[in-house]
């Protein structure tokens, strides 16, 4: 897609589309190839892929600290309902 | 659990809702001996060295690895609404206590509806490599599954004698 193609699904300034484009051509989540005077960005699915997973690990961690949490509140209740 | 990550504001969302009345969860969350039960993700292990829950108090902790690493966090309590809400801000520390900045900026709330509890996180992060740092240490990828089994085990067994009691 071009800059201006883009441009079109944000309620945004061309300006800003851009700057958001040249960052993700910089972590290479997007690439860009000339045609003729116009630039064709696409995206890299893997690269998505791989933020993605990073994600999912952060995800992890709280998903095991709730579980976790989840245990010691059964027992706290099972204690008072004792009391 | 609800997990979203706002890249705009540069925060992390989490929101979780426990069968358990709030007073429960508030204290799961902010005394010591309740919080080194399930703070670390397993196998990591949590010892709170300080806990003093105020505003302007601290809890600092280290999270212990199961060769017996010990990463050291600095919790500052902000501001604190009784049994509603708390925030803090979270840095990494040495064992002296002194913070690495920057650290993150945590917003928890809690609510109580029909005897549950829902628990939202709002956690402002500055830096991505900040949020790497916290995975590298909270999570240690391909570890002993037999470790977690293990002390699973020794979590029933322990639930098990405790109620007995």
């Amino acid at each position: 897609m071009t800059p201006n193609a883009i441009a079109e699904h944000f309620d945004t300034t061309r300006q800003a589309v851009s700057k958001h484009l040249r960052i993700l051509t910089e972590c290479e989540l997007v690439v860009q190839e000339h045609r003729g005077r116009e630039i064709y960005y696409s995206l890299e699915i893997e690269k998505m892929k791989e933020i993605d997973e990073w994600l999912e690990q952060y995800r992890k961690i709280w998903e095991t600290r709730f579980e976790q949490l989840g245990e010691v509140l059964e027992v706290m209740k099972k204690k008072k309902s004792e009391d | 659990m609800e997990f979203i990550v706002d890249k705009s504001t540069k925060r992390v969302l989490i929101t979780k809702e426990f069968d358990a009345p709030r007073d429960m969860v508030w204290d799961a969350y902010t005394k010591a001996e309740l919080l080194d039960q399930w703070w670390a993700p397993k196998p990591m292990t949590s010892r709170t060295k300080v806990m003093e829950f105020r505003e302007g108090g601290r809890r600092f902790y280290a999270m212990v690895s199961p060769d017996g690493q010990e990463g050291w966090i600095l919790q500052q309590y902000k501001s604190i609404t009784p049994k509603t809400n708390f925030k803090l801000f979270n840095a990494f520390a040495d064992e002296d206590e002194n913070p690495e900045l920057p650290g993150s900026d945590w917003d928890l709330n809690f609510s109580e509806q029909d005897g549950k509890t829902k628990v939202s996180i709002s956690i402002y992060n500055e830096s991505l490599e900040r949020m790497e740092r916290v995975i590298a240490m909270g999570f240690q990828q391909g570890t002993e599954a037999q470790l977690q089994n293990l002390e699973d085990l020794l979590g029933k067994l322990t639930q098990g004698k405790e109620s007995k009691l």
